[in-house]
């Protein structure tokens, strides 16, 4: 810890959404952590009353706020990557535009690095948490993390949600991994995390099981061509782990590629579409959709 | 950003204990708008209420290094911060955690950021802080009087009857402190540990306790001697 460099760096990139950044920035204020925090947020490109909004919000903040303006919209890993260049802190959190913190978030997560660190852990460590997710109008849905098995799996799974926001870490922890992948437009975090364990890394839990953070979830405006190509993209760049399992196994994640596809369409309004991705799903794995869709009575 | 060691909470808290609430109203600073922050050490297990396990960092080999950057990783900018620690270099107790009780001061002294004033405190002499928690005793002590006539003055004939008393109600600290006295008088052959370590430390510190001083008096006497053997 120098003189000048802040415990906490929190990173929130930021696109089009100065009220996410408001309610966002509220949260990091009511946090019970004590120590010198900074804040960064890099705005990806948003127009210019967004980027408007945007000063007013931070200027109006309770904490001071560093907003780092991005020239062109280049990205949710591009935003990542330049927001990780510039964390000063020893310790980073995340916090996308719109999303929130509970207020013992990050005292709780220190707590466990440091817990971790009492245990002589030699391997790096990101502590994530449960948390709530919570569709908009709906109520929060409480959310575990598995940590527990090997977390590989259960990244792939999704029983262990790579959700960035849900994280902290020391800087060094995340910077170990490297950038975050800008062939990626969606699922970027998704990678990073199948990285960070690759390279040795391992997440562990707060001591609660109580959520720490709330995502407000949204499908809007997302595309599910896209998504499935990205979850094809990492399939492919993460093939070792993905062949270390059963063809049923495989199946299962293709089947779950295409249904996520489905859901976003479908929230989307294209009926077409949504069609598409449920028959490519029946097609790669016919007794797994017809499992699925007698589970879920048919529901995305 | 202050942060105070306040060494020998052990003498305050054994033979019973003190429910955590007391303990930080008892810590909070005149005219403050809350309480001073005690900072736990993560790994330490915590008995909800209890003050000692929830507060009290028994400094231990390497975890010194650790808590005191766990302490600076977390202090506000704007909060004063106390650590408890429950040993007392100056009772000459446990020598290895008194040694790590300084230890630990001088590791925050070191990796403490300029701006941050690392200081290490016997517990009673501690300013303010120390203040209100010779008023929590004197609160405790109250209904002892009321149950003496005369009130038991520290050096007349009632003391060791409410010695006892006072032990048996949990004021260590006021026990030590009045056995203290009577052992400087020779009266205190059965006088429990915490006392005598006490009374033994006011000797090594060459102060007088004369039978005319009221209790008032002696506290003053101690306030003056131990800022010195602290400078």
């Amino acid at each position: 810890m120098s003189a000048t460099s802040p415990t906490l760096s929190v990173l929130m990139p930021h696109y089009n959404d100065p009220e996410g950044v408001e309610l966002s920035l509220r949260s990091v204020a009511s946090q019970t952590f004590a120590g010198t925090r900074e804040i960064i947020i890099y705005d990806d490109g948003s127009s210019p009353e967004h980027v408007e909004a945007l000063h007013r919000v931070t200027a109006e903040a309770l904490d001071p706020v560093r907003v780092i303006l991005g020239a062109a919209n280049r990205g949710r890993p591009y935003a990542r990557n330049v927001l990780l260049d510039a964390a000063t802190g020893a310790y980073s959190a995340w916090l996308d535009a719109g999303d929130e913190w509970y207020p013992e978030k990050t005292a709780l997560q220190l707590d466990a690095v440091y817990r971790a660190r009492h245990k002589q852990f030699d391997r790096p460590v990101w502590v994530t948490c449960n948390y709530d997710w919570q569709w908009e109008g709906g109520k929060p849905r409480r959310r575990k993390q598995a940590v527990d098995g090997d977390q590989l799996t259960n990244l792939v799974v999704g029983s262990l949600a790579a959700y960035l926001w849900t994280t902290f870490a020391p800087t060094e922890h995340y910077r170990m991994v490297g950038y975050f992948d800008l062939d990626l437009p969606r699922l970027q975090d998704l990678d990073f995390f199948l990285r960070f364990v690759e390279k040795g890394g391992m997440f562990m839990l707060p001591g609660t099981h109580d959520p720490l953070c709330v995502y407000h979830k949204s499908d809007v405006g997302r595309d599910g061509e896209q998504v499935l190509r990205c979850f094809e993209y990492i399939f492919q760049k993460h093939a070792p782990v993905m062949a270390r399992h059963s063809r049923r196994f495989r199946r299962n994640r293709e089947l779950h590629m295409y249904m996520h596809a489905a859901r976003f369409t479908q929230n989307n309004g294209d009926r077409l579409k949504t069609a598409a991705f449920l028959a490519r799903g029946a097609a790669a794995n016919p007794i797994g959709f017809a499992r699925r869709m007698w589970k879920t009575k048919g529901v995305l | 950003m202050n942060i105070t060691v306040v060494t020998g909470m052990r003498e305050f808290f054994f033979p019973h204990r003190i429910h955590a609430d007391a303990l930080v109203e008892g810590l909070r600073v005149d005219g403050a708008a809350s309480p001073p922050r005690i900072p736990r050490a993560p790994w330490h297990s915590s008995n909800a209420g209890d003050a000692y396990h929830d507060f009290i960092f028994d400094p231990v080999g390497d975890t010194v290094d650790l808590f005191a950057r766990y302490l600076l990783e977390t202090a506000s900018p704007n909060e004063a911060q106390l650590v408890l620690l429950p040993f007392d270099p100056l009772f000459g107790e446990a020598p290895n955690q008194s040694a790590d009780a300084r230890r630990l001061a001088a590791v925050l002294e070191h990796l403490a950021p300029s701006g941050v004033h690392v200081s290490l405190r016997p517990l009673a002499w501690t300013t303010s802080a120390a203040d209100r928690l010779r008023a929590m005793g004197r609160e405790a002590f109250g209904p002892l009087t009321s149950q003496h006539t005369p009130p038991p003055d520290p050096l007349g004939p009632g003391l060791p009857s409410a010695l006892d008393e006072c032990f048996a109600r949990n004021y260590t600290y006021w026990a030590a402190y009045l056995g203290a006295a009577l052992h400087l008088q020779g009266k205190t052959e059965d006088l429990r540990t915490p006392a005598t370590r006490t009374a033994n430390a006011f000797e090594q510190a060459g102060l007088k306790i004369s039978p005319e001083l009221g209790r008032d008096d002696i506290v003053q006497r101690v306030a003056e001697v131990f800022p010195r053997l602290f400078a």
